[in-house]
């Protein structure tokens, strides 16, 4: 296929026609495409009739449409391209959930690891604390009863509740041990976290 | 999900993407708007066998984007879209400095033809060849119209234009084609042995 079919050798000048002729251009590519209304396209075919430049041009366009047709034809693609997509799209879903349940495990062995790091910093601060609760409660329990505190207190619940002292003084140091380790804890425990 | 504006062409294929039937949306999806998407493509890329790595990168795209869909555009534009970036980061890879905004002054017939990536041996030169010395928007429309059983609609519709702007670019690139063709003629005189 050659462009020598449309191209016009004798026209010399930068445009097929003269700017007097740039409407009847835009008609006659119009009219090729069959989108000329049919009151211009007898008004085209009036000028075509006394016009020889147009009646060249509309041949060179149409050899050029001809040409043009044959040089870009439709391309198409058939089913087989969708079974290449689908079986592409299969693969894709499978290496995707394959890295999902990578990441989900990374993410499960990450939380574990945290999770046994902070039991372990608690216990290795918790437990002393609970101890040295313990230990400051019987010195306090002690020096209450060297003091003689811990005998005034036992017997002024023993006469009010009609029970003996040395039971009411075990309790009492009980009862303080609880309480400094219930303010020791929350100290500690936020002190390990 | 606001009912789509959309044509009642697909229609279908919005039902199946609302009730989460992905993959039967794409079944639809494809043998409607494979061969769209490839003569696109092939009117961007100018290369059948990049468009259809294109196209299948497209589908690709598509499928991961189709949960998201909004419906906020028609479906075909939506897909365009996604073909004409495709195409566009593919042109940038060859190359980096690209414009597609060359326009009516830049363009000079005889330099096109010194810029010829080949020149054919033969006396004259191919309608196809010629198209190559298009600037790049005349050559899309031109292809795409051409591949497109002549539609204005189509052709607009596939480059995101106004039909108006897509006739203007096709009678432009016809007149062109003419006068690369009437230059080409006149070479063998001037430069060839």
């Amino acid at each position: 296929m050659t462009t020598d079919s449309f191209a016009n050798p004798t026209d010399n000048r930068t445009g097929p026609h003269g700017p007097e002729h740039q409407v009847w251009e835009e008609r006659l590519q119009d009219w090729l495409d069959g989108e000329l209304q049919e009151q211009d396209t007898l008004l085209l075919q009036a000028h075509l009739e006394q016009c020889a430049q147009c009646r060249e041009h509309l041949q060179a366009w149409q050899r050029l449409d001809v040409q043009l047709q044959a040089a870009l034809p439709p391309l198409n693609l058939d089913a087989a391209f969708d079974a290449r997509l689908f079986a592409q799209i299969d693969s894709s879903d499978e290496q995707q959930r394959l890295q999902l349940r990578q990441q989900l495990e990374r993410e499960h062995a990450l939380q574990r690891e945290a999770l046994m790091r902070r039991w372990r910093r608690s216990l290795a601060l918790v437990i002393p604390g609970m101890l040295g609760g313990v230990a400051v409660a019987l010195s306090l329990a002690s020096w209450m009863d060297s003091s003689g505190a811990t005998i005034a207190l036992a017997q002024g619940a023993a006469e009010l509740s009609h029970t003996t002292a040395p039971w009411t003084g075990s309790a009492l140091t009980a009862v303080l041990g609880a309480a400094v380790g219930a303010l020791m804890a929350p100290w500690l425990a936020r002190l390990a976290d | 999900m606001t009912p789509p504006p959309t044509t009642q062409a697909d229609a279908d294929i919005h039902q199946r993407l609302r009730a989460g039937e992905y993959r039967e949306a794409l079944s639809l999806l494809l043998p409607r708007y494979r061969d769209k998407v490839l003569r696109l493509s092939f009117s961007m890329l100018q290369d059948r066998a990049q468009a259809e790595d294109v196209t299948q990168d497209v589908f690709m795209r598509a499928w991961r984007a189709l949960p998201g869909y909004a419906a906020q555009a028609s479906l075909s534009t939506w897909l365009y879209a996604i073909t004409r970036n495709a195409c566009l980061s593919e042109l940038r890879k060859r190359r980096p400095h690209l414009s597609l905004d060359l326009d009516d002054e830049q363009f000079h017939p005889q330099l096109a033809g010194l810029a010829a990536p080949e020149q054919d041996d033969s006396a004259t030169t191919s309608v196809a060849q010629l198209l190559d010395h298009l600037p790049e928007r005349y050559r899309q429309a031109v292809t795409l119209f051409y591949m497109e059983d002549q539609s204005y609609e189509q052709t607009a519709a596939s480059l995101g234009l106004p039909l108006g702007t897509v006739k203007a670019l096709l009678h432009r690139a016809r007149k062109r084609l003419t006068e690369l063709a009437r230059a080409d003629l006149d070479l063998p005189q001037e430069t060839r042995p």
